[in-house]
């Protein structure tokens, strides 16, 4: 029980250091407070296209009937559906005037229309659509997909084929009617659990540095038991932060698919295992600073490579019971982001999580005990235990 | 010189601590260096060197804070090597830095301290009371201790060190930062620890007037080194009255420092100087000594005085290590 007593004194502790404790609890909900601002109530910015249109040329081999004005219609058409906002469609007289607005950022895809001369035959003649723009963003790969889209529609239209097939969209749980604030929503919450190791490892280095630690270490409190009282601590305060990132998102708009206790069980795991990084952190760091930077480092890995904000591809290594494992798959984040948007956006239960949280009990248990190993070696190994 | 051993093998049972060739080498710098000493339960130790002497890792290595490069301690028998939460009981250590939870009110901390090392309820609450009355602290235990005073949090130190009735206590500069009023309260108590409840005390300071005032026993360390444990009165006893040589001028030049070490080196005479005082031993062969003054009258070295004197602690310092406390 040694433990709780520590972990009551610290949980004193942090509730009489206000200003750390506010930054703690509110940093998460207010960056929810700040996107919400940015993009709750804000249209979406209409894409930008630009079309080369040569009058002369007539889709189909020169024949009558289908023209650029009207696939671009229909262009028009498909991605104001996919993207909620009708887009500008602009059209220039010459390829050089639309290389340049392109590439000054007036439009992010450029359209030119372009009859091949492989033959003399004006009825064999094949028309060319060059699609101009930055291929690795999605609108590119939007405008591409939606072009087909256009063009397969105006070739039936025109030969009077009617398609057998009818795609039917049915997004999973609430997918479909995402906000673009609500699609930030679970990555603002794994992003309140990442602040973790910030608290947790500055806690445990703070101790460091007041000494205070040679105080419980010079008692009956064995090292497990420092490193539990402490670390506790901090995921009382995580937690609230949590909770407020999400009160204050619902408040904000953002509809729940799933049920919010599975959610909270996630984040109960992942929250232990961002404290065992925290740990890792203290014990590598002889002062606050250290602590910092060091903290940030791991904030950082865990930001950019759990794909939560930042998009990124899926790499495998190994396949286990059918599942691709990774590098990413170390990070507890990927995992929790994984299965927030599972709960969250699609409605999976519990059964449809039991692999995101597994993975996070057992990071849980192995970032814990690698931190505790590692800080009775750095921070306690001059009491010789 | 007659530094108290005591062969681990055989150690009688009324020694509390037991020191035995602590050494503690940082890369080529020898901070503590083959350090043996052993202390008696009831005495107040007083441990006396200049800074840098290496006091203070002396005593993180007893209280387990630091590993020894070499050497063994032994608290009331039993090797202090690895995590015993029943010998860490009987430690307590102050050290000079305030190590307390600025968060957290005197009471908390006491509290928290208790609970740490096992006591049961009514046994912490009637030991804090007394502690909290004998250190002055009775009206600022709810005082978070970052807002009380630099000797509050001084008291709040040694209180957080002592609160579980440990029977060896490790003192590091207790009185540092001290108000005189403070002081007194402290040093009474510890006294008292000593006299009343056989606490055996191990106190460390640069200060020599403390040590005087209330040491049984001196344990003069410097450059690493235990030069001798005994108490005052017999290292004033073993040091003898020397002849102090008081000179008109300050002896500045360091072309005669130089020509009179090579004149005691020569003629094997234990002289230290200093500024414009030099001390001979009490066994000092005459004829060395008109050597010296034949030395003096070369170098127009007025001589203001001359006399045997009873050595103060700072000159039995002084004629141990050869300079000054305070250097």
């Amino acid at each position: 029980m040694k433990w709780f007593f520590i972990f009551k004194h610290s949980l004193y502790r942090q509730w009489r250091d206000k200003l750390v404790l506010l930054l703690t609890l509110l940093t998460a909900p207010f960056f929810v407070l700040l996107y919400w601002l940015l993009f709750g109530n804000q249209s979406v910015q209409p894409m930008g296209i630009i079309v080369f249109d040569s009058s002369a040329v007539h889709i189909s081999g020169g024949q009558s009937g289908m023209t650029v004005r009207g696939l671009t219609t229909e262009l028009e058409d498909i991605l104001q559906e996919a993207n909620s906002v009708k887009p500008k469609i602009v059209y220039t007289q010459s390829i050089k005037q639309l290389n340049h607005r392109l590439l000054s950022g007036d439009f992010s895809i450029g359209l030119v229309l372009m009859e091949s001369n492989k033959s003399p035959d004006s009825l064999n003649k094949e028309t060319i659509i060059e699609v101009y723009g930055n291929a690795s963003t999605f609108e590119y790969q939007l405008v591409n997909l939606g072009l087909k889209m256009a063009l397969e529609k105006s070739m039936n239209q025109f030969s009077g084929f009617t398609s057998p097939v009818r795609i039917q969209q049915k997004p999973l749980g609430l997918s479909g009617s995402r906000t673009p604030f609500e699609m930030y929503v679970p990555g603002l919450i794994v992003f309140a659990v990442i602040m973790l190791i910030f608290s947790s490892s500055m806690a445990v280095t703070r101790e460091v540095e007041t000494g205070t630690l040679v105080r419980l270490a010079m008692t009956r409190a064995s090292a497990f038991d420092i490193m539990v009282g402490i670390s506790s601590a901090q995921l009382v305060p995580g937690f609230l932060s949590v909770a407020l990132t999400y009160i204050a998102a619902m408040a904000l708009g953002f509809h729940n698919a799933g049920s919010l206790v599975f959610a909270l069980v996630l984040v109960a795991a992942a929250c232990l295992s961002n404290v065992g990084i925290g740990m890792i952190v203290a014990s590598l760091s002889k002062n606050l600073l250290v602590s910092f930077l060091l903290s940030s480092v791991f904030m950082f890995l865990l930001i950019l490579f759990s794909g939560i904000i930042f998009p990124r591809p899926d790499i495998s290594w190994i396949s286990i019971a059918g599942r691709s494992i990774g590098p990413f798959d170390i990070l507890p984040t990927t995992h929790l982001g994984k299965g927030l948007e599972k709960i969250l956006t699609l409605g999976a239960s519990l059964n449809e999580i039991k692999y995101e949280l597994s993975i996070l009990l057992i990071s849980s248990l192995v970032f814990f005990s690698i931190g505790l190993l590692i800080f009775r070696k750095t921070c306690l190994s001059f009491f010789n235990r | 010189m007659n530094i108290q051993r005591q062969q681990i093998t055989n150690s009688p049972p009324e020694f509390s601590l037991i020191i035995d060739k602590l050494t503690k080498k940082y890369d080529q710098m020898v901070a503590v260096n083959d350090f043996s000493i052993s202390l008696q339960s009831g005495r107040l130790v007083v441990l006396l060197g200049p800074n840098g002497s290496g006091k203070s890792t002396l005593m993180k290595m007893i209280c387990g804070l630091l590993r020894p490069t070499q050497g063994s301690i032994q608290i009331f028998g039993e090797p202090y090597q690895k995590f015993n939460p029943k010998l860490r009981t009987k430690i307590g250590y102050s050290p000079q830095e305030i190590m307390a939870w600025r968060e957290l009110t005197a009471i908390e901390q006491l509290k928290l301290m208790t609970r740490l090392y096992s006591m049961n309820a009514t046994e912490a609450d009637q030991r804090i009371q007394t502690v909290i009355e004998r250190l002055g602290l009775n009206l600022k235990v709810g005082t978070l201790a970052g807002r009380l005073s630099g000797g509050m949090q001084r008291r709040l130190n040694l209180a957080l060190a002592i609160i579980h009735n440990p029977s060896i206590l490790v003192l590091d500069e207790p009185f540092a930062g001290l108000d005189p009023q403070g002081r007194v309260l402290v040093r009474d108590y510890i006294i008292e620890l000593t006299e009343k409840e056989h606490k055996t005390i191990l106190l460390s300071t640069h200060n020599i007037n403390e040590a005087e005032e209330f040491a049984n026993d001196l344990a003069i360390m410097d450059l690493g080194k235990l030069l001798t444990f005994d108490t005052l009165a017999n290292l004033k006893q073993e040091t003898g009255k020397p002849l102090m040589i008081t000179l008109k001028k300050e002896m500045t030049n360091s072309e005669v420092l130089s020509d009179l070490k090579i004149l005691s080196d020569n003629i094997d005479l234990q002289a230290n100087i200093i500024k414009n005082k030099l001390l001979i031993s009490q066994s000092t062969d005459p004829s060395k000594i008109a050597q010296l003054m034949s030395f003096l009258a070369e170098r127009d070295m007025e001589i203001r005085q001359m006399k045997t004197i009873e050595m103060t602690l700072e000159e039995v310092f002084f004629s141990l290590t050869g300079r000054s406390i305070n250097e």
